[in-house]
């Protein structure tokens, strides 16, 4: 953790490494994203969680400047994301979802010609990781499985030691193992030298063992953004019997969703704010309340 | 101490940080960690589990703040040497979850406070078998 | 193309066969082979009206008809067959029942619908029915065969009149022997289609055209289709030539960017230009060993349609591969557009115009040598040959304007880009019909250069509103 004070500050420190701001994008009027903002602490590992068709890729893209958007701006450590200059692109690392450029290059060329465009790209780093993961240098890329694809993929992305790093679905190609090494690296990295990381991802598990802040994607839109911590002391689900579920007239304060239970009564979820007491509904007798995994917590969110 | 004697959970409610000093506090109370033992570094504790080494970080400053971990130069976090035993505000701090969690559950289950005490009073003069 | 996505209609009778047809290809695939088919067999009709009765003519014409069968079923009616293949592993015999019926309905069209037109321009009835057969049994063998053999076929129509000299003469015993044989051919490989149960597992050296590839050869029309993530674009590698950036880097962004753009003429290893260069002097020299003979007019005609052709599909096709390019998100575009080192990005657009334009440019020139080469070897009129030089500007000032603007990120298959290339189409139609006729032109002499030139100077200037797009875009390589 020293090392992380001792980083020395450069500007890029003080503004967000990645930030989007009403971001707005339709495809054959379907809307994928809906009004997006989003901002990420230098330093923090972002979790970004969604259904598939949720938006998450098209939200990657939109701020990293890949795809312009309908409305709204997106900004890499302040600069447009659209007018990235090398300086940038430099400390930027990405990880397409099924990745497949230069299908027909061997897997050393294609990092020996990426190579040359970075300045701080650890040749050894490659080396040794290409041994440990059992990567044959010169195999073709089209020739791989999609899991050995992706694996160089994040090889190619961390190999010029990056201080941002967007990973889309890294980890859906890989088996458990592959996972677990993965999610090491990116822990490792975050941890160690002070990295932002970005990754999507519908595997809740993988984002709650390295995540410091969660966002969860919904049909385009936004549905929460917060510290992972503090997310899972703030949330709770309330069991209410029928004879106090009667008399609640409105909300309870920070309510998410209602359902009522199969056996009478309602099952609430309640997700307080960062300062905010728990509602009085909580010290009513008979009312029993549990705090939930995040898993479920989402799809109460998402109801 | 090994890295690996503690177990991570991420799929609970309870947060990362919470886990990892609940249970370094369990295992100092229960003498399984001895004063003066070096606790594995964030980087191998993060690395066993793969988690994020600032979630670590976090639970062992926390454990700090209470006085039950101490910083060393050179050697890493070290359990406290507690030759007296920590002062009766940390004594209760420490057993103040398990009241909460009691009181909810006798609420939840709606049994009458004095019957709770009495039958709390009776387990703690037996003696312990 | 599923059997499982077919309705459910009653299994007897005309719909179910209809279905299945629907069902076997893309609705835009299918747009374009009808359209090509109808343009044909109209082409066919047109020209037997109006080309007087000469010796070769009934040939000429079912000659025609026969290339339009061909096409229409190797293109798009075999692949009833594979929805046959998938109804007998889902053992569904309703659907495959569908399908059989549905292959029969269409074959008696094909082979009696032209053979009729035919008979009507005064083609005996033998030789119409008969081409309009042999073009239906030409397009299922292309299909069904294995790669290599069904390039051998492609090459019979140009090989037989050379040949002709040194076999004995062919009976009409003869004629029914090879149709017999052609017959078992086509059951033995039908059969070996159906019953295989992975494309994958036959080796690419025997593979019929037909399994090659997911979208098979409905690739070309759409490039939705060819931009799923397991298009094996490896097998461009062997004849096209994939560039290989070995020299590229910061220090030469052209080069970069040449090299992750991939396709044909790119930055390649040397080994891959000789094999391209063996191929070009191999068929340079295939083209300059037929004779020419007045009695072998096919070949002669054969040769120009397909020069025209590949100088029409050189430049649609790059500008197509440059649309996959813009529609594959976790392609080549993605990593252009965060690669640093490539300059700005008003440097970058312009390096990647440059590039696009080199690619055009030795596209079209390599098709105008070729077609000049024709010509010298036909002994064409001048006129003729002028023509020829007017089409090919023509038709590259065309493609620029294609490749521009799908460079600005516009759309390259809708009914906007149709409209805008229709001048050069019918221009490029009716210089064709023209140098096949061998008609001299007396009168309308100056008129074709000078359609030409207007033609080619109004694309020319019609290039620079995409242009302008382009660098009015935030960055080059925007994905779609």
């Amino acid at each position: 953790m020293n090392a992380m004070l001792e980083r020395s500050l450069s500007a890029f420190d003080t503004t967000a490494p990645l930030a989007a701001d009403g971001l707005i994008k339709q495809y054959d009027h379907r809307s994928v994203l809906r009004d997006v903002s989003l901002a990420i602490e230098p330093g923090a590992v972002l979790g970004l969680i969604g259904r598939n068709g949720a938006g998450k890729s098209t939200l990657i893209r939109a701020m990293l400047g890949l795809i312009e958007p309908d409305a709204g701006h997106a900004t890499v450590w302040g600069v447009p994301a659209l007018r990235l200059t090398d300086a940038i692109k430099q400390r930027l690392g990405y990880v397409p979802q099924q990745p497949e450029a230069m299908a027909w290059l061997q897997v050393g060329e294609m990092l020996d010609f990426i190579g040359r465009f970075y300045p701080r790209w650890d040749a050894p780093y490659v080396d040794a990781t290409l041994e440990r993961w059992q990567l044959p240098r010169n195999r073709l890329l089209a020739k791989l499985s999609p899991g050995e694809r992706q694996r160089v993929a994040i090889l190619r992305a961390l190999a010029p030691r990056p201080e941002l790093l967007v990973l889309d679905e890294p980890a859906s190609a890989l088996d458990p193992v592959g996972r677990r090494e993965l999610l090491r690296e990116i822990a490792s990295r975050a941890g160690e030298s002070g990295t932002t990381v970005l990754f999507s991802t519908h595997i809740v598990s993988d984002l709650e063992r390295v995540a410091s802040h969660v966002a969860f994607l919904h049909e385009g839109q936004l549905l929460l953004h917060s510290e992972l911590d503090s997310l899972k002391e703030r949330n709770l689900r309330l069991h209410v019997p029928e004879s106090v579920a009667a008399q609640l007239r409105e909300d309870v304060p920070g309510e998410v969703s209602r359902r009522p239970h199969p056996y009478g009564g309602l099952s609430i979820t309640v997700l307080r704010g960062e300062d905010t007491p728990w509602p009085d509904l909580l010290q009513v007798p008979g009312v029993r309340a549990e705090a939930l995994p995040l898993e479920d917590l989402f799809i109460e969110v998402s109801a | 101490m090994d890295a690996s004697l503690l177990s991570i959970q991420p799929n609970a409610a309870e947060p990362l940080y919470r886990q990892i000093t609940g249970q370094i506090r369990r295992l100092v109370a229960g003498g399984v960690l001895r004063p003066g033992e070096t606790l594995p570094s964030v980087r191998d504790v993060a690395g066993l589990h793969a988690i994020n080494p600032m979630t670590v970080s976090k639970a062992y400053s926390q454990l700090e703040a209470e006085g039950v971990l101490l910083r060393l130069r050179g050697k890493g976090m070290v359990v406290a040497d507690l030759a007296a035993p920590p002062d009766l505000a940390t004594r209760w701090a420490l057993i103040d979850p398990a009241l909460d969690a009691l009181a909810r559950q006798a609420r939840e289950l709606e049994l009458p406070a004095d019957a709770l005490l009495d039958r709390l009073k009776t387990r703690l003069t037996e003696d312990p078998q | 193309m599923s059997a499982a996505a077919m309705h459910a209609p009653r299994w007897g009778g005309i719909d179910a066969a209809l279905a299945a047809m629907r069902v076997s290809t893309t609705r835009r695939h299918r747009s374009w082979m009808l359209a090509i088919y109808l343009t044909l067999l109209a082409s066919a009709c047109l020209l037997g009206i109006f080309v007087p009765a000469e010796s070769s003519r009934a040939e000429g014409l079912g000659f025609f008809v026969a290339i339009a069968n061909f096409s229409v079923w190797a293109g798009w009616l075999s692949r009833l067959v594979l929805l046959q293949k998938e109804a007998a592993s889902l053992q569904a015999p309703g659907i495959a029942a569908a399908v059989s019926r549905a292959l029969l309905y269409a074959a008696v069209l094909s082979v009696f619908l032209p053979g009729l037109a035919l008979l009507a321009l005064g083609v005996p009835a033998a030789t119409a029915f008969g081409a309009s057969a042999v073009g239906v049994l030409g397009g299922l063998l292309f299909a069904l065969m294995p790669w290599p053999a069904a390039i051998g076929l492609l090459m019979v129509p140009a090989a037989a009149p050379a040949l002709a000299p040194y076999l004995p003469p062919m009976g009409p015993f003869a004629l029914v022997a090879a149709a017999a044989f052609g017959l078992l051919m086509l059951v033995t490989c039908w059969r070996s289609v159906v019953r295989s149960a992975d494309p994958a597992d036959i080796p690419a050296w025997r593979r019929p055209v037909m399994l090659q590839a997911p979208g098979g050869m409905v690739a070309w029309t759409d490039p939705k289709v060819a931009a799923a993530p397991d298009a094996p674009r490896i097998h461009e590698g062997w004849l096209v030539a994939m560039p290989r950036p070995d020299h590229a880097g910061p220090h030469a962004p052209r080069a970069a960017i040449d090299a992750l753009l991939a396709g044909p003429m790119g930055y390649v290893a040397k080994r891959t230009v000789l094999r391209q260069w063996a191929l070009m002097a191999f068929l340079v020299l295939a083209v300059l060993m037929i004779p020419f003979r007045g009695d072998a007019p096919l070949v002669r005609d054969a040769l120009l349609i397909g020069g025209v052709v590949g100088l029409l599909g050189g430049g649609w096709t790059l500008a197509m591969r440059l649309e996959r390019q813009r529609r594959r998100v976790s392609g080549e575009l993605a990593e252009l557009a965060l690669l640093p080192g490539l300059g700005d990005p008003g440097t970058a657009a312009a390096r990647l115009v440059r590039s696009i334009g080199m690619r055009l440019t030795q596209l079209m020139l390599f098709a105008l040598a070729g077609l000049l080469l024709l010509a010298r070897v036909q002994a064409l009129a001048l006129s003729h040959v002028v023509m020829l030089v007017g089409l090919s500007a023509g038709v590259s000032a065309a493609s620029a304007f294609l490749c521009a603007s799908v460079l600005a990120g516009r759309h390259l298959a809708s009914w906007r880009t149709g409209l805008i290339m229709s001048p050069m189409l019918v221009a490029a139609i009716a210089t064709l019909m023209l140098t096949l006729l061998r008609n001299p032109l007396p009168t309308h002499a100056l008129a074709w250069p000078l359609v030409w030139t207007v033609l080619t100077a109004a694309y020319l200037v019609a290039v620079r509103s995409p242009l302008r797009s382009v660098r009015a875009r935030p960055h080059a390589f925007l994905l779609d």
